[in-house]
């Protein structure tokens, strides 16, 4: 046979051949030398290629549980670009704080029910100082570099684990931030969280391309984060005692700074990352001091309604979603795949 | 879901975004598009997901570098001057500057070219890069043996120019 051409070295090399071709060609190979001479120069080819591409490959992570992706998208399809701004509000309620939620949507559940998912939520976004932001770098970069040390996650307190799902995802979260000692946090975090720097950062931050943390004083609606960013924080263990247990958090991202309410000790605020640089903050109320925390029903239901008929949201812009007894509310552009990834991490 | 789209999930997710890294050059970018792949196939439940996956996860791919296209047409509209000259390389950026030299050399690569290499490094057989491309099965290895040696030429090219550069 005549000589064998590059397109059938690297389909015999690729394993890629029919076995009658294979056959032909080693047939060949076997009997003329500058074929085989030919054989290795593609087969070093093809290894310096492979290599190549594997100098731009990009950093393996690993894949968000299947059923995560699940959920309404867009007709298009297209994403929106995650530079755009997004406040998130979530807000989990439980025991009372939940039930008035619920009534009020047609959701009632019994109370031990509610217990079972993590209490009192509310999410928002970042305000990093502007000195710290640099436009060239990440959103997470900057809040790794940021003074707020990340305690160990704790496992959200579910009733049904999945058993069929993919290990979480790997924090996004430089973990040498977790390494930090809790002591400094206090005064540096407050420093830099105040909502009076949170502006300019959030300016800065869209510029960079990133999802990007609205502060809280630009939310146009009284919601829970925008206090909840000015509270004090607190260390883990601290909030362990208050809670009973450990907060509840998202599993598999860093748990970022824990905050509680000064007006309502019992009212702990987890903030974490997600993908995407997106802070979540996850606020709980101890079930314990849930008899003393009774008396704030009247605001927080307050606040449920502001937040809920804020003005001068168009509907791209504000969704709030129900997961089971989850009340997800999202203030702001926030693509849809990523509250479903929210949601299905949530879950 | 159909079962064997969860292991498709497990066994290609990371080869998609891989091949989809390769059009975005954005990591996030990327995993986002693969997800949203995912998510489509979860709906659509094609018959064969692999292959629907990456034909669904190259045309996303496009319609992103359109949309990133018009906005670099946009910003340079708007700054009208050049960008400023690269700094010297150090040793923490060479990982970046030879993964810029790999995508300076595939985007030297004619479009059919390149798809078929990325398709291949994704782990598509020639059958599925054959279905995908429309090529003749037989053309695959031909034209991934082209493919191979204008990248690592395109890439050797493109580091001697940066060497006389410096």
């Amino acid at each position: 046979m005549s000589h064998v051409d590059d397109g059938t070295l690297h389909a015999y090399l690729d394993g890629e051949l029919t076995p009658v071709e294979r056959e032909r060609t080693e047939g060949h190979l076997a009997a003329c030398a500058a074929c085989r001479a030919r054989l290795n120069e593609e087969r070093a080819l093809i290894e310096r290629a492979g290599r190549l591409l594997g100098l731009a490959a990009p950093p393996e992570r690993a894949a968000p549980p299947l059923h995560s992706l699940r959920g309404p998208r867009r007709g298009s399809g297209l994403l929106i670009p995650l530079a755009w701004a997004a406040v998130v509000t979530l807000a989990i309620g439980v025991g009372w704080y939940a039930r008035g939620a619920f009534l009020m949507n047609g959701t009632a559940r019994e109370p031990e029910q509610a217990r079972l998912d993590t209490g009192t939520l509310a999410a928002s976004t970042p305000a990093v100082s502007p000195a710290t932001t640099r436009p060239n770098e990440s959103v997470e970069d900057q809040l790794a570099t940021s003074p707020a040390p990340a305690p160990a996650p704790a496992p959200l307190g579910r009733a049904e684990p999945r058993r069929d799902q993919p290990p979480p995802p790997a924090s996004v979260v430089d973990g040498a931030a977790a390494s930090r000692g809790v002591a400094d946090r206090e005064e540096a975090d407050q420093r830099l969280r105040t909502p009076a720097a949170a502006p300019a950062a959030a300016k800065t931050l869209q510029a960079a391309g990133n999802v990007v943390a609205v502060a809280p004083n630009e939310m146009k609606d009284d919601s829970i984060s925008r206090e909840a960013a000015a509270w004090p924080t607190v260390g883990a263990k601290q909030a362990r005692d208050v809670l009973g247990e450990d907060p509840g958090v998202i599993p598999g991202y860093a748990v970022g700074t824990l905050r509680s309410n000064p007006a309502d000790p019992s009212q702990i605020v987890v903030e974490q990352r997600v993908g995407g640089g997106v802070v979540v903050l996850f606020e709980r109320r101890s079930e314990m001091a849930a008899g003393g925390a009774r008396r704030l029903v009247p605001a927080a239901r307050g606040r449920e309604d502001s937040s809920l008929h804020a003005q001068g949201y168009t509907s791209n812009e504000r969704l709030a979603r129900y997961v089971r007894s989850l009340r997800i509310e999202i203030a702001g552009t926030l693509p849809a795949d990523s509250l479903s990834l929210l949601l299905g991490l949530i879950k | 879901m159909p079962e064997d789209l969860a292991e498709v999930y497990r066994t290609t997710y990371s080869a998609l975004v891989r091949f989809l890294y390769r059009k975005v050059w954005d990591a996030e970018r990327a995993e986002d598009l693969a997800q949203e792949a995912f998510a489509r196939a979860l709906v659509h439940k094609p018959d064969n997901p692999r292959g629907w996956l990456f034909v669904v996860a190259a045309n996303m791919a496009r319609d992103e570098a359109r949309r990133q296209a018009r906005e670099r047409r946009h910003l340079t509209l708007l700054k009208n001057e050049p960008e400023p000259a690269a700094p010297a390389p150090d040793e923490t950026l060479s990982a970046e500057l030879e993964r810029d030299r790999v995508r300076k050399a595939l985007d030297d690569l004619t479009p059919r070219d390149r798809e078929v290499l990325l398709l291949w490094d994704a782990g598509q057989s020639y059958d599925e890069i054959a279905s995908q491309t429309g090529l003749a099965k037989g053309a695959v290895g031909t034209t991934l043996a082209r493919a191979r040696r204008r990248l690592v030429e395109a890439f050797e090219k493109g580091s001697e120019a940066e060497h006389v550069a410096r």
